[in-house]
């Protein structure tokens, strides 16, 4: 193989002897020439030697009263004389090999690890900012510096950017959760996290503004942050009730609740089925862009193997060859029975999603109905829940400094 | 000569191929044969195919019999071989 590379970066001929070929050939071996596929034909032996032992040979195959002919030459050498005799041809190679390099030379995506969508959005948002972005050199990319922007970024713990042929990566770590919003030394109230009427109340610090009985809305206060004399115990001990004293209002405030759910279910169902025969697909994409022309003739199902990213070194193009079995779009329609009892279990995880698993379920109650092509499902419940969290109360309940 | 070369190899546990200036035979499969030390081709057709050996003549016989690549110390042979054996008298 090494030699086959050397003689195309060389030069090789191709040629054929006639006459008695074993001897000539025994002698261009002791002159340290290498032959390659050597075979024989009817016209007589062909062999593939270096360019620059041509000469040599020729000399030999006279001296030895034979035949040679050279059927073909290639090889690095020779393409460039061919080059230069065609400047068209050159220029266009000299315009490719740069194009090559400079397309080599920009990032082509910039790729965001480690952190949820909305972060990755901001950190791409802030890097191509700083300069950091599809279509700038990356050699002029100041990478640690806007690492080091970007670290500074709030709820980022760490971000570092590394390179990889015409990607760039930020690789980021996320904060770790805010600390609870109850501070020391500063009040804090406890607010209805949901619409509700109250059934019970335990407070362990702060004052209840709140008795069973009452309807609260989102986000009014239940708890407040202050802690102070009574005007009952005022009375009583006759002692004049001071400035209350700002704590972190803890308790629990339980509310039934009435919350709704609705989900709904086409009768006609899609699902690809295996047809029992192997497919295989191409795939070519340039950087983040997939050439729609270039589609899997069939459809795969589960993926047996891929050749995936065959890409090349510099050009963000990307060879996706996969191999799988194919699978064909059945469309079924399905029960009514069936999808309601499917219909029933989503509402159960839907509403189980939204109130939590500590919500004792008082009363339930589904309803379906179907409409064109649907099955719609409604489940509501009434429920008893602690409704009391940690919060700010919206501006109109605050109370005045 | 030779005697004392391989009693010097044997002794010495030193590889006799390099001593005795035998031939070393790799084969893959039935695909392809390298052969090393040979002192260069006698015949050459597409069934068969003659190597010059120090112990005489290495004769491989098969199917579409290409030299892959020959130097002066190495011989590559594809193809469908069927057979490999010493024959004929030494060199």
């Amino acid at each position: 193989m090494i030699a086959f590379v050397r003689d195309r970066l060389l030069g090789f001929a191709e040629i054929r002897v006639r006459g008695e070929p074993i001897r000539f050939f025994r002698r261009a071996i002791g002159h340290g020439i290498t032959l390659h596929r050597l075979r024989f034909r009817k016209e007589g032996l062909e062999a593939e030697v270096p360019l620059e032992s041509l000469p040599i040979l020729q000399g030999e195959a006279t001296a030895l009263g034979l035949e040679l002919q050279v059927l073909r030459t290639g090889g690095l050498p020779l393409w460039l004389r061919r080059l230069r005799r065609r400047p068209a041809f050159l220029t266009a190679f000299l315009l490719f090999l740069f194009g090559y390099i400079v397309l080599g030379s920009l990032i082509w995506q910039v790729r965001v690890v480690g952190v949820g969508a909305q972060d990755a959005a901001r950190l791409r948002r802030v890097a191509a900012e700083l300069g950091l972005r599809p279509g700038v050199l990356r050699a002029l990319v100041p990478a640690p510096d806007i690492a080091r922007r970007l670290r500074q970024l709030p709820g980022i713990e760490w971000v570092g950017i590394r390179f990889f042929g015409v990607d760039a990566y930020i690789e980021a770590v996320p904060a770790l959760p805010e600390p609870s919003p109850r501070q020391t030394g500063t009040s804090q109230d406890l607010v209805a996290t949901r619409d509700g009427i109250v059934t019970r109340v335990v407070v362990f610090r702060g004052s209840a503004l709140v008795r069973p009985g009452d309807t609260v809305l989102r986000g009014q206060i239940l708890i407040r942050g202050e802690e102070g004399m009574s005007e009952r115990a005022a009375a009583e001990s006759g002692e004049t009730p001071g400035p209350p004293i700002p704590v972190q209002a803890e308790g629990l405030v339980w509310a039934r609740v009435f919350e709704t759910v609705t989900t709904r279910l086409g009768r006609f169902a899609t699902r690809w089925e295996p047809t029992g025969r192997q497919a295989f697909g191409l795939d070519l994409r340039w950087a983040d862009r997939e050439l729609s022309q270039l589609r899997y003739p069939a459809r795969l199902g589960e993926v047996r193997w891929s050749l995936y990213r065959l890409r090349l070194p510099l050009v963000p193009l990307e060879v996706v060859w996969q191999q799988g079995e194919e699978v064909r779009r059945v469309v079924r329609r399905r029960s009514v029975a069936a999808l309601k009892q499917e219909i029933a279990e989503r509402l159960h995880g839907q509403m189980l999603k939204r109130l939590g698993t500590d919500a004792r379920w008082l009363r339930r109650r589904e309803s379906f109905k179907i409409e064109g092509n649907e099955v719609v499902g409604t489940l509501a419940v009434e429920a008893e829940m602690n409704i009391a969290a940690p919060g700010a109360a919206p501006v109109e309940e605050r109370r005045p400094e | 000569m030779e005697g004392l070369r391989q009693f010097v190899a044997r002794f010495f546990e030193l590889p006799e191929d390099l001593l005795l200036d035998l031939p070393r035979l790799t084969m893959v499969g039935d695909l392809q044969v390298l052969i090393e030390n040979h002192r260069g081709i006698r015949e050459f057709r597409p069934d068969r195919l003659v190597v010059v050996t120090s112990r005489g003549q290495l004769v491989v016989t098969g199917q579409d019999l290409v030299v892959g690549a020959i130097d002066r110390e190495s011989v590559v042979v594809t193809g469908k071989i069927r057979q490999i054996g010493f024959g004929g008298d030494q060199p």
